[in-house]
C-alpha cells in the first residue's frame, strides 16, 4: 500500500503539472477516483468418504438433500458456501490531453491506478497502468502517434507500444500503418509480464512484435468501410500469437442503416466474426433492427483452447422500437434465437442444449425532472439461463444532480448446476455535478437466496460505490449527463 | 429704432422656436411677427454654434420689450425651457450655409418668416434621390440621428415605437444584416444598442461592430423577457448535418460562432481541440443541442463496432479514447454492463452477445476473480461442480466446444493438459473432425500439446 501511494504521489505530479509546465499550451483532463465496497460469498468445496454416503453410482444426495459427486473408493464431493467478505477497490484514473506550443503536436495519457481489496477484487495486484500515453502530430495528410497506443479497428481494441503513420491525401481513403511491441488484450501489458506469467504456466515467455494495416473509405455518411490486418509475432520470431484479418462497413440506403462486420483468423482458417445489421426507422416513432451474426471465439495462438475446435453459433435477432420524443416515452422488444454447430463430441444419453434463446423488452420514460428505466430480460443458452428485470426511478435535480431509486431481480441456472440463484435488492444513487467536480455514489443491499442448494446459505450483499471526477484545463471535458446509472 | 429692435427681436425667437429639433411644438407665430427682426440668429444664436441649449437663446425679457402691455398686449412666456426630447441630430455647424426658410420655409409660402420646424421633406429637395425613403435601405441614418445611447431624452416606450426598415423584414435578413452591420455599425446604432445583439449572439463581446455599440439600460429592458428565435439557419436542414457541418464551419467560423460557443462544441468534440473555434465564446448562453445522436440506432452500445471503425460517425470527434476505455478497459466504470451484471453475467458469457475477451484477459481477469471466489480451484478434480450433468467428464466435450470462453475462465490450460496432452495423461485428442490449423502460424498451439509442431520444430 504505501509503495502504491507513493508511485501516485510521484507519477500524478508529474502528469499534471510537467507536461503543463514544459511545454503544453492547453491541457484538457480528468481526475477520478473511485471507490467500492462489494460484498461476496464464495463457495467452499466439502467431502466426505464416499463410503459413508448412501446410494450408488456416481451421483447421490446427502441427507438434506444436497447432490453430490462421488467417486468409488475415494470421496463424495460438492460445493456449499464458503466465507462471506466486502472487498473495497480503489481505482484513479487520469486522463490528459495536451496540445503542444507546436501546431499539430498533442499528447494523450491515461493513468490508472488500483488499490485495496488483497487482490480479491481482478487486477487489483495491478497496481499502476499506462493505457495510453502517447505523443501525436499532425501535419496536413499526415498523422504519425508515437507511445502507448490503442487502436480501435475490425478486430477490435488493442493496446501496444510503439508508432503509427497514417495518411489521407486521397480523397476518401485512409491509410494507416503501425508497429510496434504487442500487449496482452485486457491486461495491458506485455504477455510474458506476471500477471499472465503467474495466472498460467503456459504463459508466452517472450514477448511479440505486432504489426499491421488499417484502410479506411469515408465516403460521408452514407457509405464507409475499413479493412484491417494484423499480426503478432513473437520477438524470437519462432511462433505467431496471432494473425487475423478484419473487414466493416456501414452504409445507409435510404432510411436503412447496414452494418457489416468479418474477422477471420489466418491460423486456423476460420471466421470468427461474421455479422450483418439493419437498422430502419418507421413512421410513428416506429424502427426495427435485424440482425445476423455468425460468432465463434477467438484465441490466441499461445494457447491450446483454438485446436479444441471450438464451434461457432448463428444467430438472427430482431428488435423493435419505439419512441416518442413529445411523450418523453420510448420502448424496446426483441429477441433472438442461436443454433449451434455440431460438436462431434459428448454423448447421446447426455443432453446439452445445442441452441439458445433471449428476450428482452423495456422502456424509458422522461417526464420534466423525472426518469423511469426499466427492463426485462430472459436469456438461455445451454450452460447458463437468467431471468430478471430492473427498475430505476429518478429525478435530476436542475441542471447538476441526480438522484434515484434502483432494484432488480435476477434468478440464474449457472454453469450446469443444479439449483437457481436468485438475487433480489435495491438502492439509491446519486450525482452531482459542482462546477468543474462530480461527485456520485451509490448504495444498495442485494438478498441473494438458493433453490434446491441446501449448503449455500443465503446471504444479503452490500454493494456501493463513490467517487469524485475533476475535470480540469483550458477548455474541461462537458459535464457528465446526469441520465443513467450502471451496477454491478 | 426703438420698435425695429423690438420687431426684429421677436422674429428671431420665432425663428429660434422653429429651428428647435422635431417634433418640438411650435408654439411661437413667427408668421405675425413677419418683418419684426433681421435675422434669425440673434434670437437662435445656438444654430452657428451647433450649442443645443442656444436655440433658442432669447430671454423673456426680450418679449417684454414690446409685450409690456401698452405697445403690444402682455404675453406669457417664461423662456425656452428643456427641448423636447429627440434623436434627431442637429444639422446646422457643418451643414452648407443655406437660407433658413430651404428647410424651415412652410410649404406653399415664400413669405419671410413663414417657418416651422424643419421638414424632411425639405432635406430631400438636395438630399434626393437617397433620402426619397426615410427608412431606405441605403439610407445613411447616422447623418440626421443620434446614435441611441446619445439620445438620452427618449423614453423607453419611444424607442419600442421606433418604425422598423424595410429591409428588416426581407427574407433572409437574419442571416444578412451582418454584411451591413460590418460596413456602417452606427446606421445600426441609431435603433440598436449592444443589448439588442446579446440576445442573439452568444460571441458579441468578441464582434467589433457589436462592440462599437453602447450599452443602453432602455434597451435591456425591450429586450427583457424577449427569447432567441430558435429557427434554424436553412444549411442546417440537410442530411446529417451533424456529420456535415465541418465544411461549413471552416468556410465561414464566425458564422457559427453567433450561436454557438466552445461549450457546444465541445458537448461533441470532446476529442480534438478545435482549433478553428477557438474565437468562439467559451461560454455563456450556448444554443441547446439536439438530443438525439445521429447514426447511433437502439443497442448502438453493444452493437457500435462497425460503425466505430468504418470512420462514419467519426467518433474521435465526439469521443475521448477514456471513452473507449471506461468500457474497454472493463474495470473502471461499470456503467456499460446494465445493473446486476455480476449476478447475472454467467449466461452472458456462455451466450457471447458481446465478445468478453474482447476486453477481459480470461486468464488475468476472470480467473482470477472466479479462483478468489472458489468457483475455479487449481487443483480441482471430479466433477462435483458441474453436478446438473451426470457423467459429467464424458459429456462436457460437447459444452466445451459450444463454450469454450467460458470453459477457460475458470479452467487453466494445465487443467485440460491432465487428459487433453499428447504426449502424456490419457492423450484424448481434442481436435475436432475439421481440424485444420495451418501448423506454420498456429505453432505454439501445437507445441504445448505436441511437444513439438507439426514438421519437427
Amino acid at each position: 500500500m504505501i509503495v502504491f501511494c507513493r508511485k501516485l504521489a510521484l507519477i500524478i505530479p508529474i502528469l499534471l503539472f510537467a507536461p503543463t509546465a514544459l511545454f503544453a499550451q492547453g491541457i484538457r483532463g480528468e481526475l477520478r477516483v473511485r471507490g467500492d465496497a462489494v460484498g461476496f460469498q464464495s463457495l467452499q468445496r466439502d467431502s466426505v468418504p464416499e463410503s459413508q454416503v448412501s446410494g450408488s453410482g456416481s451421483q447421490r444426495q446427502l441427507a438434506d438433500g444436497t447432490v453430490v459427486t462421488c467417486v468409488s473408493g475415494d470421496f463424495c464431493r460438492w460445493y456449499g458456501s464458503g466465507d462471506t467478505e466486502t472487498v473495497y477497490p480503489v481505482y484513479q484514473d487520469l486522463r490528459l490531453v495536451g496540445w503542444t506550443g507546436i501546431e499539430g503536436m498533442a499528447f494523450h495519457t491515461q493513468l490508472r491506478g488500483r488499490l485495496g481489496s488483497d487482490d480479491a477484487w481482478p487486477r487489483t495486484e495491478q497496481e499502476v497502468e499506462a493505457i495510453t500515453a502517447y505523443l501525436g502530430y499532425r501535419r496536413g495528410d499526415w498523422w504519425i502517434r508515437a507511445g502507448r497506443m490503442l487502436r480501435s479497428g475490425s478486430l477490435g481494441y488493442k493496446n501496444f507500444d510503439g508508432g503509427s503513420l497514417a495518411w489521407r491525401g486521397l480523397g476518401p481513403l485512409r491509410v494507416e500503418a503501425y508497429g510496434g511491441w504487442s500487449l496482452g488484450v485486457g491486461l495491458v501489458a506485455p504477455r510474458n509480464g506476471e500477471l499472465l506469467t503467474l495466472a498460467d504456466e503456459y504463459a508466452p515467455n517472450k514477448r511479440a512484435y505486432i504489426y499491421g494495416f488499417d484502410g479506411a473509405l469515408d465516403f460521408g455518411p452514407n457509405f464507409s468501410g475499413n479493412v484491417q490486418y494484423q499480426r503478432e509475432i513473437r520477438t524470437d520470431n519462432t511462433g505467431l500469437y496471432s494473425e487475423r484479418i478484419g473487414g466493416s462497413l456501414r452504409a445507409i440506403v435510404g432510411k436503412s442503416t447496414l452494418d457489416g462486420a468479418l474477422t477471420y483468423d489466418l491460423a486456423f482458417k476460420e471466421i470468427n466474426l461474421a455479422s450483418i445489421r439493419m437498422s430502419t426507422p418507421f413512421s410513428s416513432g416506429f424502427g426495427l433492427v435485424l440482425e445476423g451474426r455468425h460468432y465463434r471465439p477467438f484465441f490466441e495462438y499461445w494457447t491450446i483452447w483454438g485446436a479444441f475446435s471450438p464451434v461457432a453459433y448463428t444467430e438472427g435477432r430482431g428488435t423493435l422500437t419505439w419512441t416518442s420524443p413529445k411523450a418523453g416515452l420510448s420502448f424496446e422488444v426483441g429477441g433472438g434465437y442461436r443454433d449451434y454447430d455440431e460438436t462431434n463430441a459428448g454423448l447421446d444419453y447426455v443432453e446439452i442444449k445445442e441452441d439458445g434463446w433471449r428476450l428482452y423488452g423495456g422502456g424509458h420514460w422522461v417526464n420534466g425532472p423525472w426518469f423511469v428505466d426499466g427492463g426485462y430480460r430472459a436469456e438461455t443458452g445451454f450452460g447458463a439461463s437468467r431471468y430478471g428485470g430492473d427498475l430505476t426511478v429518478g429525478r435530476l435535480i436542475g441542471d447538476d444532480g441526480r438522484i434515484a431509486l434502483f432494484g432488480s431481480s435476477t434468478k440464474t441456472f449457472g454453469e450446469f448446476r443444479i439449483g437457481e440463484q436468485l438475487g433480489s435488492g435495491g438502492g439509491i444513487d446519486a450525482s452531482w455535478n459542482l462546477a468543474t467536480f462530480t461527485l456520485s455514489g451509490s448504495a444498495g443491499l442485494y438478498r441473494i437466496t438458493y433453490d434446491n442448494r441446501p449448503q449455500n446459505e443465503a446471504w444479503t450483499q452490500p454493494r456501493a460505490h463513490l467517487s469524485v471526477a475533476w475535470r480540469f484545463g483550458s477548455s474541461p471535458t462537458p459535464r457528465p449527463s446526469m441520465r443513467g446509472i450502471g451496477g454491478y | 429704432m426703438k420698435r425695429a429692435i423690438l420687431i426684429g427681436t421677436l422674429v428671431l425667437v420665432g425663428g429660434a422656436s422653429a429651428l428647435l429639433s422635431l417634433p418640438q411644438q411650435e408654439s411661437f407665430p413667427h408668421a405675425r411677427h413677419q418683418g419684426l427682426f433681421p435675422s434669425c440668429s440673434a434670437c437662435h444664436a445656438g444654430i452657428e454654434t451647433g450649442d443645443a441649449s442656444q436655440f433658442v437663446s432669447v430671454q423673456p425679457s426680450t418679449c417684454q420689450a414690446c409685450h409690456d402691455g401698452q405697445t403690444a398686449p402682455r404675453v406669457s412666456w417664461d423662456g425656452a425651457g428643456v427641448p423636447e426630447a429627440t434623436n434627431t441630430r442637429s444639422v446646422h455647424p457643418g451643414h452648407p450655409q443655406l437660407p433658413c426658410g430651404s428647410c424651415h420655409q412652410v410649404p406653399g409660402t415664400s413669405e419671410e418668416m413663414q417657418v416651422r420646424a424643419a421638414a424632411f421633406d425639405n432635406c430631400k429637395a438636395c438630399h434626393a434621390p437617397e433620402a426619397d425613403g426615410h427608412l431606405d435601405e441605403n439610407n445613411d441614418c447616422i447623418q440626421c440621428h443620434l446614435p441611441l445611447t446619445e439620445a438620452t431624452g427618449l423614453s423607453t416606450a419611444q424607442i419600442a415605437a421606433f418604425p422598423a426598415p424595410a429591409s428588416h423584414s426581407t427574407p433572409g435578413f437574419i442571416s444578412t444584416h451582418g454584411v451591413s452591420a460590418n460596413e456602417n455599425v452606427m446606421n445600426c446604432s441609431v435603433c440598436h444598442a449592444r443589448e439588442s445583439c446579446e440576445l442573439c449572439h452568444v460571441n458579441a463581446a468578441n464582434v467589433p461592430a457589436i462592440m462599437a455599440l453602447g450599452t443602453d439600460p432602455r434597451v435591456a429592458t425591450l429586450m427583457e423577457g424577449k427569447t432567441w428565435d430558435p429557427s434554424t439557419p436553412a444549411t442546417h436542414h440537410v442530411d446529417n448535418w451533424e456529420f456535415a457541418h465541418g465544411s461549413a464551419m471552416i468556410e465561414s467560423p464566425n458564422s457559427c460562432a453567433v450561436c454557438h460557443t466552445q461549450d457546444v462544441c465541445s458537448t461533441c468534440h470532446v476529442d480534438t481541440y478545435l482549433q478553428i473555434a477557438e474565437d468562439f465564446t467559451a461560454a455563456g448562453a450556448p444554443r441547446e443541442l439536439e438530443t438525439s445522436i445521429p447514426g447511433h440506432s437502439p443497442n448502438f452500445a453493444v452493437a457500435h463496432g462497425p460503425a466505430a471503425v468504418s470512420s462514419t460517425p467519426k467518433c474521435a470527434a465526439c469521443h475521448f479514447e477514456s471513452y473507449c476505455v471506461d468500457c474497454h478497459d472493463g474495470s473502471g466504470r461499470p456503467s456499460f454492463h446494465p445493473a446486476d451484471f455480476v449476478q447475472r453475467h454467467g449466461a452472458e458469457v456462455a451466450a457471447q452477445l458481446q465478445t468478453c475477451t474482447g476486453c477481459h484477459s480470461n486468464e488475468v481477469f476472470c480467473r482470477d476473480c472466479h479462483s478468489t471466489q472458489g468457483f475455479a480451484v487449481a487443483d480441482q478434480t471430479g466433477a462435483a461442480f458441474h453436478d446438473a450433468v451426470p457423467d459429467w467428464f464424458m459429456a462436457h466435450g460437447k459444452a466445451a466446444r459450444q463454450g469454450l470462453d467460458a470453459c477457460a475462465s475458470c479452467h487453466s490450460q494445465t487443467s485440460c493438459l491432465r487428459c487433453h496432452s499428447a504426449v502424456e495423461g490419457f492423450r484424448i485428442n481434442p481436435h475436432g473432425p475439421d481440424f485444420n490449423a495451418d501448423a506454420e502460424k498456429a505453432k505454439g498451439s501445437c507445441t504445448i500439446c505436441h511437444g513439438t509442431a507439426p514438421g519437427g520444430e
